[in-house]
């Protein structure tokens, strides 16, 4: 009733809507998670989570197709098509692997998503930005092939990236809805408000009940669409790639220093593992809450605020233009906050475990 | 072996779909959040459409009624304001000025009672 009464006040009927939506999704049998295959959470929970973005998004379109004057852009253009294409494309990866887990082997997956990628900044190469305003890489950016090559490595491993930091409630889609209020803010389109609406709804649904995990479709399909908008908005300077990396800092540093830690304690840096900043953190939680869901709530809202919520903040105060290559200190300082944080949970946790 | 089903076999099975219940669990909250939906974005776009067309930047200065909120929500209401704001430069609401209606007259049929 909670949510349904923020639902309503917020966004009116057509929030209500979409939370009414949201929970018959969480009541489908099929599609769901056991507690003791996620690290944090502690009651088995529906994979759906993206498939409900994925339908609140999809019915808003086509509602306002019917019911309005507007026409979608990849009606307008074919560059949206092949943009809209790409997301779709991942979401159907993600929506094979939430109605049946491990259904495609995670080669198979990475091979499709570089042939997503590859084949949409082939068609589109207007999506490839020939600058980001770091020297070395620049001078690679100038060679046509070599730009292409790097910009579809860097989207398959960002949408891994993305998928790897989804693990606590909160957490992607808090970082998703203030990089989509900042893209609505840019560029005020009825795709971005849509996906402002979607991403708070679940948001909502998602601190609130605990009753969903966003799944490999809200993962890779939340993803594709950031790092699409993203890339595109550097390649037409809208944005400097410092303030994109500033916005998506959690899920960046959280891969890289994964990717790090296991390497560096001899493990596959692919295996996964419960010593991600959110699991620690929600360690650190859990003993001042008696409720389930609010320390997992907690977790995903603290490390989401404090990254691309500080990122907002300071974009909603214009204390640095969005262009300026001045937030890659920001983007720095959210790396040390990271490295500081984490050393300090697990020294913690090591001091008790010595006790 | 390879068994046939029967002729009626559809007939059962929609009979027992319709009682199961956790189907309904689902079935029912969705068509009824579908429904809400579509009420809610009939209703933006009606507003937004209506003040485009008689010459209004905002929703909200104008539609701020209790009526209208519930309709659209705080948020929905500013969101469906920010659309028509900029509805002139994108191709979100290509309202349509009518001649006969002078700019910023009052749309006597939604405004406030």
């Amino acid at each position: 009733m909670l949510m349904l009464a923020v639902a309503f006040y917020t966004f009116g009927l057509t929030g209500a809507g979409a939370i009414f939506i949201m929970s018959a999704m969480s009541y489908a049998a099929f599609a769901r998670d056991s507690s003791l295959s996620h690290g944090i959470s502690a009651s088995d929970s529906s994979r759906l989570g993206g498939v409900s973005i994925l339908i609140t998004f999809s019915v808003f379109v086509l509602l306002m197709t019917y019911f309005s004057p507007y026409t979608p852009g990849v009606l307008r253009d074919p560059f949206w098509s092949y943009f809209w294409g790409g997301i779709l494309s991942c979401c159907a990866i993600g929506l094979v692997e939430d109605f049946k887990a491990d259904a495609l082997s995670p080669f198979i997956r990475l091979l499709l998503k570089a042939v997503i990628f590859g084949g949409v900044l082939w068609a589109a190469p207007v999506m490839v930005p020939s600058q980001i305003g770091i020297f070395w890489v620049d001078s690679l950016l100038k060679i046509d092939w070599l730009a292409w090559l790097l910009c579809t490595v860097f989207c398959v491993g960002f949408i891994n990236a993305f998928n790897m930091s989804d693990g606590a409630n909160g957490l992607v889609p808090g970082i998703c809805l203030c990089t989509f209020v900042v893209l609505f803010d840019v560029y005020g389109r009825p795709a971005e408000g849509i996906l402002v609406f979607a991403c708070s709804m679940f948001l909502l649904f998602n601190v609130v009940s605990g009753w969903f995990f966003l799944g490999d479709t809200g993962s890779y399909g939340l993803g594709a669409i950031i790092v699409s908008y993203g890339l595109l908005g550097v390649a037409q300077g809208d944005f400097s790639a410092g303030f994109m990396a500033c916005l998506v800092a959690y899920p960046c540093i959280d891969f890289v220093y994964s990717l790090l830690r296991r390497a560096a304690s001899g493990v596959s840096p692919f295996m996964p593992d419960n010593g991600h900043l959110h699991n620690h953190l929600h360690s650190f939680y859990r003993p001042f809450f008696k409720s389930k869901v609010m320390s997992n709530s907690l977790t995903g809202l603290s490390i989401s605020g404090a990254s691309s919520g500080l990122a907002l903040a300071m974009y909603l105060q214009s204390s640095i233009p969005i262009t300026s290559n001045l937030w890659f200190w920001l983007f720095g300082f959210q790396a040390i906050l990271y490295v500081t944080v984490i050393g300090a949970l697990v020294g913690r946790q090591g001091r008790k475990a010595a006790q | 072996m390879r068994v046939s089903p029967g002729p009626n076999t559809s007939v059962p099975l929609l009979g027992q779909w319709a009682r199961n219940k956790s189907m309904l669990r689902i079935v029912f909250p969705f068509t009824i959040g579908l429904l809400l939906m579509m009420l809610g974005i009939l209703e933006s776009s009606h507003l937004s459409g209506r003040a485009v067309e008689i010459g209004h930047d905002a929703v909200l200065e104008r539609e701020n009624t209790r009526e209208q909120i519930i309709k659209l929500g705080i948020f929905g209401a500013s969101l469906t304001e920010v659309l028509v704001r900029r509805g002139e430069d994108t191709v979100i609401f290509l309202g349509k000025k009518p001649s006969n209606v002078a700019p910023l007259q009052k749309d006597t049929a939604t405004a406030a009672p």
